[in-house]
């Protein structure tokens, strides 16, 4: 306990009152502990620890290819994760496996696929390019929880983790 | 996420950030407060419902703040540290006409909201005619004043 509760003033009264000033010196301390509780949490949302910050955010690069996205999403809230691609030879590839689409809805990509299929729990979009291209996808987070999957960007595999709270 | 662990998460998240804030927060709203006030249910009513509007959530988080809210009274009734541990005891913040400086400070009350509330209920003038100020659980300050005020 501090020493400021401690000099609490001692009052003598005769008011029929249960003033447990024990009770209060102890929530008093426990007050300024929940205090810094509350802006540190302030602080890490601000950084990003619950998404939408420098430390949600990521970007994997690999064999020319990157990919950037949000580590951290919040149920029912939306995000983008987009892929840059460098020398495309007329097609491109993305791959997404089941179990990541279990957690992450792909509400819309940018631009349109020219088609896709899914084949043993794999779902590939394939998009006409040339040259330098970036997809853009728009993400929403569907069930809370972890997941870690592999997105293959032709034949290209990026390891994205999402932590999606609640 | 089930709409009762929902209701249930919100309730102690709720009753946790209040008590933290103390007895003064919200106390007397202040048209800012009133709006402030507004805001956090706005913000509860989306974290609670979701997108789901139907009539089955509603009545399933209404009747699961209620029973929460019943369940606490009922552990208050018969346990009183129970009590004093989610809603704190009353404390006095002035005797006989004068301020207690390390209470009032702690439990942020001013010798102004003393004698505001000196002012409102009993009509006093001066700090001196005061016997006790008491901060009471739902944050507002009850006056005792002395006799020869009173009179």
């Amino acid at each position: 306990m501090s020493e400021s509760n401690k000099s609490v003033e001692t009052v003598r009264h005769n008011l029929q009152l249960n003033e447990n000033i024990k009770q209060h010196k102890k929530g008093w301390s426990i007050q300024k502990i929940g205090w810094a509780i509350l802006y540190i949490g302030l602080v890490l949302a601000l950084l990003g620890l619950f998404g939408t910050g420098p430390l949600s955010r990521k970007t994997i690069s690999q064999n020319g290819h990157s990919v950037k996205y949000e580590r951290f999403l919040r149920y029912e809230g939306e995000a983008e994760m987009t892929f840059n691609i460098d020398a495309a030879k007329d097609t491109i590839r993305l791959e997404i496996p089941q179990e990541y689409l279990e957690y992450i809805d792909v509400k819309s990509i940018t631009p349109l696929p020219s088609g896709n299929t899914t084949i043993n729990g794999i779902t590939t979009y394939f998009f006409n390019a040339l040259g330098t291209a970036s997809i853009h996808c728009n993400l929403m987070a569907k069930k809370p929880g972890s997941v870690t999957s592999i997105l293959k960007v032709n034949e290209t595999p990026f390891k994205i983790d999402h932590q999606i709270y609640p | 996420m089930n709409p009762v662990i929902r209701g249930i998460v919100i309730y102690l998240f709720l009753m946790l950030v209040f008590r933290l804030s103390g007895k003064r927060t919200l106390a007397q709203t202040t048209p800012f407060e009133f709006i402030l006030l507004l805001i956090i249910s706005e913000v509860t009513q989306q974290a609670l419902v979701g997108e789901d509007y139907s009539l089955t959530t509603s009545i399933i988080l209404i009747t699961t703040l209620v029973g929460i809210d019943l369940l606490f009274s009922l552990i208050k009734q018969r346990w009183k540290g129970f009590e004093q541990v989610t809603e704190g005891s009353p404390l006095i913040v002035a005797a006989n006409g004068k301020l207690l400086p390390q209470r009032a400070l702690k439990s942020r009350v001013s010798e102004e909201d003393i004698l505001e509330a000196a002012r409102n209920l009993h009509g006093l003038e001066r700090m001196e005619q005061i016997k006790y100020a008491v901060l009471e659980l739902d944050g507002t300050i009850s006056i005792i004043p002395k006799e020869e005020a009173a009179a």
